[in-house]
């Protein structure tokens, strides 16, 4: 979901029921900054408008799991994960809110999906929740997939290496195991019945390693990080490493702020909008300016397609009247110019070029001696074939010319002069026939050279 | 059921753009047909000016001659003016009329032994007379007595204005 019209993120968490709120913006150089909004007790928060805020649904209320599909295609798989997830759930998918957050392939390279899921009505809840305390959330994020991301945002995963985030929150405890940067599930407790008690580390212990032993081997190293609220306090924390360690050895790192390190999950994550980009509220419970931001986008969609349609209507349209146009101007020539040359006639349509070309040549055939007048003359033809005779050496015994042709005999020392003769003709447009015979008697080359002029 | 506005307007523009896409198509199937008829009356128009050019010649060809004067050169005079030593056989071969108000005229001139110089002298002079008269056949046979000296028939035309 393509949330840029927002400008900044606010991240809400509600601890122990108590609201949290973080803003976070990008500065122009990629970095997040974020900021705690506070409240007076009893009055609502004061944020932009439009109120751009990420709630989460606690992980106890939801659920995470890894889908292996056994496709290779992306496309097949995204076919096939509802009735996958329709089949792990304990409740029908129908009355869930879900989302694939993260793909990502197996050595047989088919993919492996993890899933969010959370029942609408838990979903509803939350957001209840929420809008008593002057809320309301674009995005019902899992707060276990903000705790890892954030996590692994502040302080980066070494390759291989498992980590888990353990949330010390006033009403619950969290925490979030995984592997390299790869989320890979997410536990919740319930603590301290008392309100303001502090739960017990080796209670909190005991609870745990439950867990973790199903999904740890043993003395395998584990990197821990804590945050949350009760975070805050080193006794519990150290505590609660000394005896985790014990089975599972590694260092221990509180996150820094850790009481305002879940809105400040959620506000990062709602402003990357990432791959793991997770949003539970979805259909019916979609925020009122989503629902706008998308009835404003289909709109504009639609506008779009009526401006793309006028315009090609418009177009062609347009060219259809070019065309006729054009074509109609194209026959008013023809008749124009069929008129011009050939005024008395009746002529079909279609036949104007051979009706007129045939009348128009019996009118230059008619009217020849007037052409001649203002051709070249054929005398000055005459006198350049008498002088090509002279400088080819032939002996012209008899030449008839007309326009249209020349005959001319004659006689010459030498075979090939009659050659010369030829080629002057057929440059001055003549195709010429030629005959030759060697004289008994003189001793001479006597020819007879015809020459038909090209139109 | 009632639509709503929205879908309506939505059905409309989905619907127009499916127009302009089929009318599109329509026109880009029919493009080659109208171009290929285009391209026939260009032909044509392009054939029929190169005919009216040759009309138009004809037409100037008339305007020309209308500025010259409407006597006849006599080729009898031409012919004694510039051959000397032959005397010319003059016969009038036809007379027609073309239309328009002109008419042309053809005469043929037999000159027997004669210097081929003295015909090309004759010719020069008749060509520059105005009206001109134009040489539109000619036969030359050469005389075995002599170099440069043979029988020569010409037929010569003349266009002139008709009363």
């Amino acid at each position: 979901m393509n949330l840029s019209f927002i400008k900044c993120r606010y991240g809400a968490s509600l601890p122990g029921k108590t609201l949290k709120i973080v803003r976070s913006t990008r500065s122009l150089t990629g970095r997040i900054i974020h900021s705690t909004v506070t409240s007076l007790p009893g009055q609502q928060p004061t944020l932009e408008s439009p109120s751009p805020v990420a709630g989460c649904i606690g992980i106890q209320e939801s659920l995470t799991l890894w889908l292996d599909t056994p496709f290779t295609s992306k496309n097949k798989t995204l076919k096939v994960l509802p009735s996958m997830l329709d089949v792990q759930l304990p409740f029908p998918l129908e009355d869930c809110c879900y989302c694939f957050v993260q793909f990502r392939r197996n050595a047989a390279r088919t993919f492996s999906v993890l899933a969010v899921a959370a029942r609408r009505a838990i979903i509803q809840q939350r957001l209840d929740q929420y809008k008593a305390c002057g809320i309301d959330p674009i995005i019902i994020d899992h707060e276990g997939l903000a705790l890892w991301q954030e996590s692994l945002r502040e302080k980066p995963a070494r390759s291989d290496t498992t980590r888990i985030i353990i949330g010390l929150e006033p009403d619950h405890i969290s925490f979030v195991i995984g592997s390299g940067n790869i989320f890979l599930n997410a536990h919740s407790l319930q603590a301290a019945p008392e309100a303001g008690a502090v739960p017990k580390p080796e209670e909190i212990f005991q609870r745990m390693h439950r867990i973790l032993c199903a999904e740890l081997q043993a003395k395998k190293p584990v990197e821990w990080f804590f945050c949350g609220d009760l975070a805050r306090r080193p006794e519990l924390v150290n505590s609660l490493h000394r005896l985790l360690s014990g089975e599972w050895p590694g260092a221990y790192m509180v996150h820094g702020s850790p009481e305002t390190f879940l809105p400040r999950a959620l506000a990062s994550r709602a402003l990357a909008n990432g791959d793991t980009a997770c949003n539970l509220r979805q259909r019916e419970l979609t925020h009122a300016d989503v629902r706008m931001e998308h009835k404003k986008r289909s709109t504009r969609a639609f506008l779009m397609l009526f401006l793309a349609g006028m315009t090609l209507c418009l177009f062609n349209l347009a060219w259809q009247i070019t065309g006729s146009i054009q074509f109609k101007d194209a026959k008013l020539e023809i008749s124009r110019l069929t008129r011009e040359l050939a005024p008395d006639c009746a002529i079909p349509y279609g036949r104007e070029v051979p009706e007129v070309q045939k009348i128009v040549q019996k009118r230059m055939n008619d009217f020849a001696p007037v052409l001649h007048v203002f051709a070249r003359p054929l005398a000055t033809r005459l006198a350049e074939i008498i002088n090509a005779g002279k400088e080819a050496r032939l002996a012209y015994t008899r030449l008839e010319i007309t326009r249209d042709k020349i005959i001319i005999g004659g006689t010459t020392e030498d075979w090939n002069y009659c050659e010369r003769l030829a080629k002057r003709l057929e440059n001055s447009g003549y195709k010429t026939e030629m005959e030759r015979t060697e004289g008994q008697e003189d001793n001479l080359v006597h020819f007879i050279m015809k020459g038909t002029a090209q139109p | 059921m009632k639509m709503k506005t929205a879908s309506i307007l939505r059905i409309g523009a989905g619907a127009l753009f499916a127009a302009g896409i089929i009318w599109t198509a329509g026109n880009l199937l029919q493009s080659g047909a109208y171009f290929d008829k285009m391209r026939s009356k260009q032909d044509a128009i392009t054939k029929l000016r190169e005919i009216k050019q040759q009309n138009d010649l004809l037409a100037a060809s008339f305007d020309a001659l209308s500025s010259l004067p409407n006597t006849v050169p006599s080729l009898s005079a031409l012919a004694s003016a510039t051959v000397t030593g032959a005397v010319a056989e003059i016969r009038e071969l036809d007379s027609r009329t073309m239309g328009r108000g002109w008419g042309a005229k053809r005469t043929e001139i037999k000159f027997s032994d004669v210097s081929l110089n003295s015909i090309a002298e004759f010719l020069r002079s008749a060509e520059t007379q105005r009206p001109p008269w134009r040489l539109a056949e000619c036969v030359i046979v050469s005389s075995p007595k002599a170099d440069g000296i043979g029988s020569v028939t010409l037929t010569m035309e003349m266009v002139m204005r008709q009363p």
